[in-house]
């Protein structure tokens, strides 16, 4: 059975438009021009069960948009979607039982009480019993590392901390599918690292269903197979992450910064130097063409650097790539 | 070089000013209460005139009409009034006194012409937004328009005196924390022994006696009692008044800042 | 039936966090409580010169004002206390997007969202209002339930309204300040003796600003014992119920979860 079958998807809003200065704010008052915005428009795509998806696209391409039509949050001004057997916006309460969902930027945890408090409402909300609430929150506690956190006043507690307990404050329910939204932005690396961990092991034991969007091409290139990117509210790429990768995903950026002086210009094989100051150097490379590891043992080999920074091409240099190889959804 | 002065001053006023016109629907909002108090108001002692009486029937020397005149300008002088004691006490909470206090101009004059501008525009708001119900309800106000100075000149001292109240409260944030419970204190004497509810003419006389030698008549009942009955003897016992609690809480005032500013030499904030 | 008792479990563990993340700031928590009293009292001691000097006014004397007001200020210092958001907070939490939070639980959506807050300070409210009307009671059982059911009656038609106010967020954007504003209007109305208002006037405060039954209109149940009070208070708290989660639901449909604002335009 599918986990999310999704058909022709589509949401507008109605924006008012206002002329700036006190005269446009009268003419608004009395004769406000509404303008419709499609935020998402013929998304459709299935997702079995089990399957981690990474749902991407740049800012307000649509992302949180269809995230919220498949939470039940918003209805959709047409199309169809089913999550589990149901449909978000008709069965949101019956659906809410095997569902999880974060919102990076919108806290579930109270905020002046310690974590352990909202689980425990957590637990009456899903109408948990005692027992399977209690082996749901040690094996969490367990992946997430949050033994020592739960007793402690949320606000006192670090972004990556909070962010633990949030993810796992959704998942004390058992939910067959997990929604994702943004749920590593902000944070550090080993906290990045841990969620991840977690998360590939709820996958592992429960065959939990995971809907991922992060900015963050290290979230989605250890957890998720599937990738969909998404723009203007359009569908643009549906294919596995191997394949973004070895298509879009090839180039990669290196910044340095150097212990000593560079005299000479920088040059390396198949590296190629984007900018040379005094002590640093941007260098991009095509990772199909040498190894992330043969370019830093290059660097290392010239010599001693004090940092080192690769990156991945921004999203939006990926897209603009999509669109102009022609490539069709 | 006193030009440049009260220009440095007025420029505040102007600026809060600006910054209340941008605003001006969340003002007006907040003071659409005067029409639901004025319409409340009205039907209230209409029913108190009214059944029993004709019209031109005086209750302690003053009419309907009178009466309802008179709410309007308390009202207006009450709910003009601006929060300045709150900043100063968030300013004392959080330290940044130290900045001001250091700044070229006075502090509390730098409140003070800071208010101003806030509390015009609201009064007027205020008495603009209650006039439609007052002029329909009660008529024109009967009275002499050369009363209008000396009325305004007693309204000027009133928000002076109230000032001088609210800067003595807001600087108790050294002593104490919350100076909330001092702020509705003297807001709550205002109601009744400043005779905001109703004029005090209405208390019986013992009641009015120790209203009349306590300051809280002085900017809300003084200025709404002398535009709807003038008399000169009202007046001087007025302006008598101001000028003495002025000096006295000008004094109390002046002793508290000095007091203030040392102990931030001291303590550094 | 098991549905109900699973809401129930849960609202009380709602309340018990409420109750816990209200202590947590507590820090001017009696100063709140004596401002409500002093609010209180000093227009009491406004109302006591007033009939003082004037004597009976359209029906109504002192203990009449005493316990309509005590009625009034008890049932709102309830709602305050137990449904704290519908004061201003919700029609926030709509406009701002924050509806998300309770969309995603399997709870009852409008329950959810009313109990979810807490005011502690209206506890000054319930204890000069309860102590007021008792004053002023006639002294017979039938008085003090009657007094019992015209506050609860009445909280449940403040809370309606408050919903009422709130969900025009769905319909206007940021309805914050005028939501805030009904509710106060409504609140200073209800203090008021109703035989001050005639016409049109009368007929709006019973109708779209119910302001009659939060003072008036039990006030008079307690002191007449009279029934068709109770099944009018009764109609008007169920017509304002079924009124506000129509308009709650229905708005609903319309929310946009803060997402219009961040769509590329």
């Amino acid at each position: 059975m599918n986990a999310i079958e999704v058909n022709g998807l589509e949401k507008n809003f109605q924006l008012k438009k206002k002329t700036p200065g006190l005269r446009g704010s009268f003419r608004s008052l009395f004769r406000p021009q509404i303008e419709e915005i499609t935020a998402v428009s013929d998304v459709s795509f299935s997702l079995k069960e089990g399957e981690m998806l990474a749902f991407i696209g740049p800012n307000g391409a649509g992302k949180s948009t269809t995230i919220k039509m498949l939470t039940g949050i918003l209805f959709p001004t047409a199309g169809e979607a089913t999550v589990l057997g149901f449909t978000p916006w008709k069965e949101r309460r019956l659906m809410a039982y095997h569902i999880g969902s974060v919102f990076g930027q919108k806290p579930q945890l109270w905020y002046h009480l310690p974590a352990a408090d909202t689980f425990q409402l957590f637990a009456r909300i899903y109408e948990l019993d005692d027992a399977a609430f209690k082996k749901q929150r040690d094996f969490l506690v367990e992946a997430f590392q949050i033994g020592h956190l739960l007793h402690i006043p949320v606000r006192k507690l670090s972004l990556g901390q909070r962010m633990k307990c949030e993810i796992a404050a959704s998942l004390l329910h058992r939910p067959r599918i997990i929604f994702l939204d943004e749920p590593t932005i902000g944070l550090d690396v080993v906290a990045k690292q841990q969620i991840r961990r977690a998360i590939r092991a709820l996958n592992e034991e429960d065959n939990t269903t995971i809907f991922l969007t992060s900015h963050d091409a290290g979230d989605i290139e250890s957890l998720c197979k599937r990738v969909i990117i998404i723009n203007h509210g359009r569908m643009i790429f549906d294919n596995r992450t191997s394949i973004l990768k070895r298509q879009y995903l090839t180039k990669k950026v290196i910044d340095v910064r150097f212990g000593e002086r560079l005299d000479s210009p920088f040059h390396l094989p198949h590296v190629e130097t984007l900018k040379q100051g005094t002590y640093g150097v941007k260098l991009e490379f095509d990772a199909q063409a040498v190894s992330v590891e043969q370019v830093i043992q290059q660097i290392m080999n010239t010599r001693p650097f004090n940092d080192i920074n690769v990156q991945d091409p921004p999203l939006e240099d990926v897209i603009r790539e999509i669109y102009q190889n022609g490539h069709e959804p | 070089m006193l030009s440049t002065k009260i220009n440095k001053y007025t420029s505040m006023t102007a600026i809060n000013l600006q910054n209340q016109l941008a605003y001006i629907w969340d003002t007006l909002n907040r003071s659409l209460f005067i029409l639901f108090i004025m319409f409340i108001f009205v039907q209230l002692w209409a029913a108190v005139y009214g059944d029993g009486g004709s019209p031109d029937r005086e209750i302690a020397g003053l009419t309907f009409v009178n009466v309802i005149w008179y709410l309007l300008i308390a009202e207006t002088m009450e709910l003009g009034k601006a929060r300045h004691d709150l900043a100063i006490s968030e300013e004392v909470k959080d330290g940044s006194i130290a900045y001001r206090l250091v700044r070229p101009y006075n502090y509390l004059v730098y409140h003070f012409f800071h208010n101003l501008g806030e509390t015009l525009v609201r009064m007027g708001l205020v008495f603009l937004l209650g006039l439609p119900i007052v002029l329909y309800y009660a008529g024109l106000p009967q009275i002499d328009w050369w009363i209008i100075p000396p009325v305004v000149l007693i309204m000027a001292g009133g928000m002076l005196l109230d000032f001088f109240t609210l800067s003595i409260i807001g600087l108790l944030a050294f002593v104490t924390e919350d100076i909330g419970s001092f702020r509705l204190i003297y807001q709550k004497l205002v109601f009744v022994l400043g005779g905001l509810m109703f004029p005090l003419d209405f208390l019986p006389n013992w009641l009015q006696g120790i209203a009349r030698s306590l300051p809280f008549q002085l900017t809300t009942y003084a200025p709404a009692r002398l535009f709807v009955r003038f008399e000169w003897s009202l007046f001087v016992d007025f302006l008598g008044m101001q000028l003495l609690w002025l000096a006295i809480l000008g004094v109390i005032l002046w002793l508290q800042y000095r007091w203030a500013v040392q102990r931030l030499a001291i303590n550094g904030g | 039936m098991n549905n109900l008792r699973a809401e129930w479990h849960f609202i009380k563990g709602l309340f018990a966090l409420n109750l816990a993340s209200a202590m947590e700031y507590r820090a001017s928590f009696w100063s709140q409580i004596f401002g409500m009293v002093l609010n209180n009292t000093i227009m009491l001691v406004f109302w006591f010169f007033f009939f003082d000097r004037f004597g009976a006014v359209r029906g109504y004397e002192f203990p009449d004002l005493s316990m309509l007001y005590g009625i009034a200020a008890t049932a709102f210092g309830l709602t305050m206390i137990l449904t704290g958001n519908i004061y201003s907070f919700m029609a926030y939490i709509i406009a701002q997007g924050r509806l998300d939070y309770y969309l995603v639980f399997p709870r009852n959506l409008l329950a959810h969202v009313i109990f979810s807050r807490m005011h502690i300070s209206p506890i000054g409210d319930v204890i000069f209002g309860l102590v007021l009307a008792f004053w002023f009671i006639p002294k017979t059982p039938a008085a003090f339930g009657l007094l019992a059911i015209g506050i609860i009656l009445a909280a449940l038609i403040i809370s309606a309204y408050g919903i009422i106010a709130g969900s025009l967020a769905f319909f206007w954007g940021n309805a914050q300040n005028a939501s805030q504003q009904m509710l106060g209007t409504m609140l200073t109305f209800s203090l008021y003796p109703d035989t001050l208002f005639r016409g049109a006037a009368r007929v709006l405060l019973t109708t779209v600003m119910p302001a009659f039954f939060i003072g008036a209109v039990p006030a008079r149940l307690v002191k007449t014992t009279e029934w068709a009070n109770l099944g009018v208070m009764v109609l008007a708290a169920a017509l304002s119920w079924i009124a506000a989660v129509a308009i709650f639901y229905g708005g609903l449909r319309r929310y946009e979860s803060g997402s219009a604002i961040n769509v590329n335009s």
